[in-house]
């Protein structure tokens, strides 16, 4: 069967640690300060991926083992705060409440300080007790910064571990000192900011009120400070909780609107002594590497010039080298696998034969040539990731794709998508935003892959000669359009129109970790076999099943009788079952479209005998409606499977399969209707 | 019309300050100090998370009439869209020549 909740099964959500012998940690970080680098250094592949509870936030997991002793280490979305802003906040916070980690290990960023302090003030309030990673040392002095990490502990009343993770230091004494922090009796009292004076007054006599209600894993003081910053969770909870009392806490918070500008001046005056103790910052007039480089990449023309010549050079590496190595994997796999299976198989009875080839076979070969050209995007998409370039791609692309409502960092996976669109759709990983990641994979099918623009390329010119041309861009337009289209939609659908604000923070430039992108490869590459593989397989196979039975042919199959029963379809476009069946197989495969029209046109001489039917079988308006559905058409099965994967719904794949199959037909009617009155 | 330093610049003498203006319409180079975030509490401890507090000195690095601006705050690189922008109100730095 289709394992079809793979996704639910690997992601057990733990939120009580299970036995004595099981420690559990939570990491915690602002974005950009190279957790996920930590992250998977502790687990290495040892991963669960799936969702937090409820929530489409990806939730990551994993085992880690050290001294015999267990750890559970949770990866806690990134995030700049714990205010209930953001489903990532709510879930960072409400995990270190509720499931109590033995330790939170709150990674921070040496070279930028002064603004991940902020997530440390908040984080000292909570229950766990806290162990500091202090990041990209190496970065921090190359910027020119002094960091003096016992003087900075010392300050804290909170253990210090410098670290550069993306050279391997620090990790392993990161985790000895939280194995150490878990198993301490007595924990020391961390120095903790306060409210701005003129406020302490007034956030006393909150926690003297909501005292006695607060209810039990909450932090009282914690409580009382939220609710003076005006955090709409903790509000209601309270509020649910007092009844008739509300109205004087009420009160009290509207005298005090201004409330939340008092607890950040506390919390930054608080960061201002850290900063004055334990770092020297860099000389005034410095200009750091980063800013020189984004002078140019961030800037509206050079940035756009400077993003294509990368991405020009990305797709030019992923079919120079990926092409060549698909090609020798499909003679070595399909070709000799097939020839093979026929000699082992050459008693068996002829469906036995089919099934092996035709669908094992073959289903296996879909799957594996697709992996040389994951892994190189893959590769180039954590390369560019991990060097910092991929938020100047999507500062320079924002304008373009605010318009949909799209962030900019949507492009890059859909420009992607015109290489192929399975990594295109795997590629969406990078937006952070769950419903403007989901927009960008829905849309994704409608950008032409190179297999659709062959089969463009090579119908086109029998129809419509010189004007060939014209036709291939105009359908390219109208692809793209339809794109356009429907990205404001699931804009409207997902986002209720509501433009995003487009806040970013741009990472400092730094050499790329070869470890670190070897194992986000890796890691892509296992989840697209497991998950994507598998429907791939299964797929194939009921596809074989349907274009050869009965009869053994393709003439006399399912799938012809499905061409049939659309005819009706089919005739509103000036197209007979045969067009039809055509556009179904290249639902396994887009490049499928050409050998089918083939089989079913003339048995006899494939290409040639095509090229001189296929003007008589059809008027030009119905091989442009064709054409005009063929590049529209259903995404092929390795993309749906992998938009399957992606979102982790199959509500949505069958929303946007039917979606897209009802565009491209309609889309198709309407152009044979309009251009049977011109041609 | 001179190329500014458009990194961080300390003023060797007392800077005189005119009026308020939104972020958005500061051109790369200037830098100003935060007075006033307007736009609702959200939008405000989003901001004051980023280090986008009042008091906090902002530089703008890219500012292009249309599309996101750039600006350094507390020693990192923030982008901004032009509404959000729009929304913080800086006392400008004049550096008189």
């Amino acid at each position: 069967m289709i394992p079809s909740d793979i996704r639910t099964i690997r992601s057990v959500p733990k939120f009580t640690t299970v036995s004595n012998h099981v420690l559990t940690f939570a990491l915690a970080g602002q974005p950009n300060v190279g957790k996920s680098t930590i992250f998977n250094m502790l687990t290495g592949l040892k991963q669960h991926v799936g969702n937090w509870p409820g929530k489409t936030v990806e939730q990551k997991s994993g085992m880690c083992h050290h001294d015999g002793l267990e750890i559970q280490i949770v990866d806690l979305p990134g995030t700049y705060s714990l205010t209930a802003n953001s489903p990532e906040e709510r879930i960072a916070r409400d995990f270190i409440i509720k499931a109590s980690p033995d330790v939170v290990v709150v990674i921070v960023n040496a070279a930028a300080l002064e603004r991940d302090l902020y997530l440390i003030s908040e984080l000292l309030w909570l229950p766990s007790p806290l162990v500091v990673g202090l990041n990209m040392m190496d970065v921090a002095s190359q910027q020119g910064f002094q960091i003096e990490p016992h003087v900075l502990e010392a300050a804290l009343n909170v253990p210090v571990v410098p670290m550069s993770a993306s050279r391997g230091q620090g990790v392993l004494e990161l985790l000895e000192t939280a194995i150490r922090m878990a198993e301490q009796k007595h924990l020391p009292n961390p120095k903790r900011p306060e409210i701005r004076e003129d406020h302490k007054s007034v956030l006393e006599e909150l926690v003297v009120r909501v005292y006695s209600i607060t209810p039990e894993p909450y932090p009282p003081e914690w409580v009382a400070l939220k609710l003076l910053e005006g955090d709409r969770e903790i509000t209601q909870l309270i509020q649910d909780r007092m009844g008739a009392d509300w109205q004087q806490v009420h009160d009290i918070l509207i005298q005090h609107e201004d409330a939340i500008l008092a607890i950040a001046s506390g919390r930054y005056e608080w960061i201002g002594r850290m900063m004055r103790a334990g770092v020297t910052k860099p000389k005034a007039g410095q200009v750091a590497l980063t800013d020189k480089i984004d002078r140019f990449a961030t800037h509206p023309v050079w940035g756009l010039l400077i993003l294509f010549a990368v991405l020009g050079f990305t797709f030019s590496l992923t079919f120079t080298i990926g092409v060549p190595i698909q090609n020798w994997l499909d003679a070595l796999i399909v070709q000799s696998g097939s020839t093979w299976a026929a000699v082992l198989l050459s008693g068996s009875p002829a469906w036995l034969q089919g099934l092996v080839i035709h669908g094992l076979i073959a289903g296996v070969g879909t799957v594996l040539t697709l992996l040389p050209i994951l892994v190189i995007f893959f590769a180039a998409m954590g390369l560019l990731e991990d060097l910092g370039y991929m938020a100047r791609a999507a500062f320079v692309m924002d304008r373009f794709m605010h318009s949909m409502g799209l962030h900019g960092k949507s492009f890059l996976p859909l420009f992607m998508g015109f290489g192929c669109n399975v990594p295109a759709v795997m590629g969406a990983r990078i937006i952070e935003d769950p419903k403007a990641r989901l927009a960008t994979i829905l849309i994704t099918p409608l950008v032409p892959c190179t297999a659709r623009l062959a089969v463009l390329a090579f119908m086109a010119p029998i129809f419509f000669g010189n004007s060939a041309i014209l036709v291939s861009w105009g359908l390219v337009g109208l692809s793209l359009l339809t794109l356009l289209a429907l990205g404001v939609v699931f804009h409207e659908l997902l986002l209720g129109g509501e433009h995003k604000a487009f806040i970013m923070e741009l990472p400092l430039y730094h050499l790329p970790n070869r470890r670190t992108i070897l194992q986000s490869v890796s890691i892509r590459g296992i989840d697209f076999l497991r998950t994507a593989g598998s429907v791939i397989l299964v797929m194939s196979v009921v596809l074989w099943a349907l274009s050869s039975f009965p009869g053994g042919t393709i003439h006399t199959s399912y799938l012809a009788g499905i061409g049939r029963l659309l005819a009706p379809v089919g005739s509103w476009m000036g197209l007979d079952w045969r067009m039809m069946v055509a556009l179904l197989s290249s639902f396994v495969r887009k490049e499928n479209t050409i050998p089918t029209l083939a089989i079913l046109f003339a048995a006899g001489d494939q290409n040639m005998s095509l090229a001189s039917v296929l003007p008589g079988s059809m008027t030009n308006a119905a091989a442009l409606a064709f054409l005009t559905v063929q590049i529209l058409f259903i995404p092929c099965l390795a993309t749906l499977a992998s938009i399957r994967q992606e979102t982790g719904s199959w509500r949505w794949t069958i929303i946007d399969f039917f979606l897209i199959l009802a565009v491209s037909l309609v889309a198709g009617v309407l152009v044979y209707q309009i251009a049977s009155l011109f041609i | 019309m001179f190329h500014r330093r458009w990194f961080h610049h300390f003023h060797s003498h007392v800077p005189t300050f005119s009026g308020l203006q939104p972020l958005s319409n500061l051109p790369p180079g200037e830098t100003g100090i935060v007075v006033k975030i307007s736009g609702g509490h959200e939008f405000l401890s989003r901001m004051v998370a980023l280090g986008l507090s009042p008091g906090v000195e902002v530089t703008v690095l890219q500012n292009h009439h249309h599309g996101p601006i750039l600006t350094c705050v507390r020693e990192s690189r923030l982008a901004l869209g032009r509404g959000e922008a729009q929304k913080i109100l800086l006392q400008v730095c004049n550096d008189p020549l």
